[in-house]
């Protein structure tokens, strides 16, 4: 009866495990995926009315600063967001800093190139992370379930 | 006691508004260096030039001149002002910059040259900034209330009015009086503001204000709009004066909304002999003109004629009847 209720628990532990594990690969890519769009954003804004940086980030969704890991008011410019941003992977956050230095020094086409040039970047890195979250999400999904049935067979 | 008060309010109050622009070091700087004016000198203007030290323009009991300061700007810290005063986006502000100035908001306005990239005869870029000039505003009294009511006596009667005078008298400070008088109270009319240079919007706020304003707007197209779909009964631009722009204006503005505007002009007859402004007055888009000029004690003295007067005036004869 303990070793059922035992091997209950291991899977049920085994299983949360594997969905924290889960979580923060998917945050690791949320991250990612709120810069591209943020950089999207950006691009249209300028292109579209060349709004300057304050007023295009009151534009953006609050939620987006959010998954870059930035808390606190909304930012006033992008070297603000940058440096208070937590973006987990470090070659996103350096393009994204490496943005930010450099924005608004530059004309309207300018601009817009330098938007291009870095959402390509960004996207082929994008790219690539879903890639290995999708390989790496496979392996926590079976070390776990692998793990918790090696230990239901010691139990058992 | 008094003196420092008046230059309290006259100089070192509008500096403060350029604070956010400056390393805080050359504010304070800036700041002493304005301690060495004279307490009845007003700062008008304060010029940078990369690697020069900064220099006031004063005025003060009917004369200006230039006061260098102390306060040295390299190249480095003269883009970096420039940057802030471009709230950090070159790009927001390219059109304005190419036209040779920037609108920083509270309505100071500053002059901007570079080295013009052209194409076609056409500036379609400046870089390497040189040169700021910050038109730092400064109290003056209110337009009399009779020139007020006059404008707006005539403007109920389809006439419109060309205000005018040399650089710094006072021009954007009267339409920014008109902006907050012709749509307010009993008797307010519907006023449309076609603000070029967003100077005037940002200061014309008011939750009863029968405004509407188009800001950044080029003022034929402006003039246009404000006709076609906000029907006002008056509307107001700064500054008209080029031929272009002026047949510009007259194509747009020919379905009789009465136009109150400024021109840069020493006098009548100057005024007269722009070739825009002769345009206008020929079709009759003014009905009366308005000199003004800053008096000594900081009042505004106008002297005002009527279309026809302006008329007799462009043939040789001078009519002016001083009113104040």
């Amino acid at each position: 009866m303990f070793a059922v209720i035992g091997s209950v628990l291991i899977f049920i532990s085994a299983i949360a495990i594997a969905d924290r594990l889960l979580d923060g690969v998917d945050a690791y890519i949320r991250g990612v995926s709120a810069v591209r769009v943020i950089l999207e954003r950006t691009k249209v804004l300028i292109e579209c009315y060349a709004l300057p940086a304050d007023e295009i980030l009151k534009r953006i969704d609050a939620s987006l600063f959010a998954d870059c890991g930035y808390a606190g008011e909304a930012p006033k410019s992008f070297a603000e967001l940058a440096e208070g941003a937590k973006i987990s992977d470090g070659e996103t956050a350096e393009l994204f800093s490496a943005f930010s230095r450099d924005f608004g020094k530059s004309y309207r086409q300018d601009e817009l190139s330098r938007c291009a040039l870095y959402l390509e970047r960004l996207r082929s890195r994008e790219q690539k992370l879903l890639k290995e979250a999708a390989k790496r999400k496979k392996i926590i999904i079976t070390l776990s379930i692998c793990s918790a049935l090696a230990l239901v067979i010691l139990i058992l | 006691m008094k003196d420092a008060e008046i230059r309290t309010d006259f100089s070192r109050g509008p500096l403060e508004q350029l604070k956010e622009y400056f390393p805080s070091g050359l504010y304070f700087s800036l700041l002493r260096s304005a301690e060495l004016l004279k307490p009845y000198e007003r700062i008008e203007e304060l010029r940078l030039r990369a690697n020069s030290y900064a220099c006031f323009t004063v005025g003060g009991q009917g004369k200006r001149k230039n006061f260098t300061t102390s306060v040295f700007f390299s190249e480095d810290e003269l883009r970096e002002a420039f940057n802030f005063m471009c709230r950090g986006s070159l790009y927001a502000y390219s059109e304005s910059i190419i036209k040779g100035y920037v609108s920083l908001p509270s309505g100071i306005r500053v002059g901007v040259c570079g080295r013009a990239s052209v194409e076609g005869g056409r500036i379609i870029g400046v870089y390497d900034i040189s040169a700021l000039n910050i038109r730092i505003p400064w109290s003056v009294a209110s337009l009399p209330e009779e020139i007020l009511v006059g404008i707006r006596a005539n403007a109920r009667l389809g006439i419109g009015t060309l205000i005018f005078s040399p650089p710094a008298q006072g021009k954007t400070t009267c339409l920014r009086s008109l902006c907050r008088f012709l749509p307010l109270g009993d008797e307010a009319m519907r006023v449309a503001l076609v603000d070029t240079r967003d100077e005037l919007s940002s200061l014309c706020v008011g939750d009863r204000l029968s405004l509407d304003r188009l800001v950044g707007y080029p003022k034929a197209e402006g003039i246009r709009i404000a006709t076609l779909f906000m029907n006002p009964e008056v509307i107001i631009c700064d500054e008209i004066g080029g031929e272009s722009e002026a047949a510009a204006i007259l194509d747009s503005q020919n379905c009789g909304v009465p136009l109150i505007a400024t021109a840069h002009a020493p006098n009548l007859s100057a005024l007269m002999r722009r070739r825009g402004i002769t345009v206008l007055h020929n079709a009759r888009v003014f009905g009366s003109y308005l000199s003004l000029r800053i008096g000594e004690g900081g009042g505004f003295c106008c002297s005002a004629y009527s279309w026809e007067e302006a008329d007799r005036l462009v043939c040789g004869d001078r009519l002016g009847i001083d009113i104040y």
